[in-house]
């Protein structure tokens, strides 16, 4: 096939069009020089390859990566309790919490070893449970923390519970809507999805819509809707798309996640 | 960019929240498996913090960005010491085949994709599925607007060759 006629082909594909494209590319069907049955299947392979789906990727990758990027400036090289330190940027609180949780730890793990064989399975399923509200506690603090390099640990570690209470998805539920860091926020929306079948959770996620002014929370917003099925998420997209200063990528994706929900 | 350069390590993560989406699909795309994917994206945002002084601030970030992706790809398959083409076999599995709805399509649209000559499955996911603008292909690889268009559209032509050739074994 000639160059210019590829390129008309493609301008038709993309839409790029006018009468005297249309004239053209009529004449070259009509000479049989464009078969119309391979232009239908261009056109659709075209629009297809435009939404594949892909997976979304694991919490894995984004802990890999704070922690590659909190590494980056360590030249030499601290032992992992002066870098759990430092990364606390010496708060006293939080100091104390991990002390507390240490000796608790150290507590727990001494009452194991010492008591009798028959108590064990309930000591693990005890031990268990404090370590998760030990994560849990973690995360709340965390959260509170002035640094955004903390929050997004605190999020991070947000994914690793086992289940997260109802305190834990408030809290990601206020990051996501009050957090200063647009990363912090979109840490939070991730970290919330797996919880989306909670009431709780889905209203809050519908709820901060419009509370976003973010395009890039607006457009991950829309699209977490899209993946959730939420009809409810129509009217705050809808009021979003009447903002008059809308991002317009965000415009487009809030018109194609409409699409896909009404 | 400028000022992860600048040494504001903190805007390294608004990067990554913003891009590691885009480069887990174009590595998954490419490479159809989710966990080497995950360590590719981990590598170029390594890169990035590497090399971020070869960044002039001229030009897009993304098209800097994706050169990098490029690179830590041919870098993937060169380790592997081969690269991810197959033919178009005969062993379509009785799961593969059904009736024509719009998932349906699309599976067999990502399994043609996979017999896809790798600079055109390229050339074809920077354009349609990262939504790459001509000009910024065109950069990155190193041509013409007028031949990523050319570029583009054979991977199309391809892909319906590949399409039709998997319908009649399903037959």
């Amino acid at each position: 096939m000639k160059e210019q006629h590829t390129l008309l082909i493609m301008d038709y594909l993309e839409g790029n069009w006018n009468p005297a494209k249309e004239a053209q590319l009529q004449q070259l069907i009509a000479s049989g020089e464009i078969n119309t049955n391979e232009l239908t299947d261009w056109q659709q392979i075209y629009q297809q390859s435009g939404g594949l789906p892909t997976p979304a990727p694991s919490a894995r990758m984004r802990e890999n990566f704070y922690t590659m990027l909190g590494e980056w400036d360590t030249a030499p090289k601290l032992s992992w309790w002066q870098r759990f330190s430092n990364s606390l940027n010496g708060s006293v609180r939080v100091s104390q919490l991990i002390a507390g949780a240490l000796v608790l730890a150290v507590g727990i793990a001494l009452g194991f070893w010492l008591s009798p064989a028959q108590r064990y399975e309930s000591q693990i399923v005890h031990l268990s449970s404090e370590v998760q509200q030990m994560r849990e506690a973690m995360v709340l603090t965390l959260l509170e923390q002035p640094s955004a390099m903390q929050r997004l640990k605190a999020v991070s570690i947000s994914t690793d519970l086992s289940s997260a209470t109802d305190k834990v998805h408030h809290a990601l539920l206020r990051t996501l809507n009050e957090d200063a860091q647009v990363n912090v926020r979109l840490a939070a929306l991730e970290a919330l999805l797996p919880y989306a079948q909670d009431s709780l959770v889905r209203q809050g996620l519908v709820q901060s819509i419009a509370q976003q002014d973010d395009p890039l929370m607006q457009i991950a917003l829309a699209q977490a809707m899209v993946e959730l099925q939420e009809k409810k998420a129509v009217e705050p997209l809808e009021d979003l798309l009447e903002q008059e200063n809308l991002n317009q990528d965000a415009k487009q994706t809030i018109e194609n996640s409409l699409k896909v929900l009404i | 960019m400028l000022k992860v350069k600048a040494g504001q390590r903190d805007a390294m993560g608004l990067l990554f929240e913003r891009y590691h989406r885009r480069l887990f699909g174009f590595f998954y795309q490419l490479s159809g498996q989710a966990e080497p994917s995950e360590d590719l994206v981990q590598t170029t945002f390594y890169r990035m913090l590497k090399y971020a002084n070869t960044y002039k601030g001229e030009g897009e970030f993304i098209t800097w960005m994706f050169h990098l992706a490029r690179n830590v790809w041919a870098d993937h398959y060169k380790k592997q010491k081969r690269l991810p083409t197959e033919e178009v076999s005969e062993s379509t599995t009785v799961e593969e085949r059904g009736g024509e709805t719009a998932d349906d399509q699309l599976a067999q649209l990502r399994k043609a994709i996979r017999f896809l000559n790798p600079e055109r499955k390229e050339v074809l996911l920077l354009s349609r599925y990262q939504g790459l603008r001509y000009r910024e292909i065109a950069e990155l690889l190193n041509c013409s607007e007028a031949n990523v268009k050319i570029r583009v559209f054979r991977a199309i032509q391809d892909l319906r060759k590949i399409f039709r050739q998997l319908e009649k074994q399903q037959l």
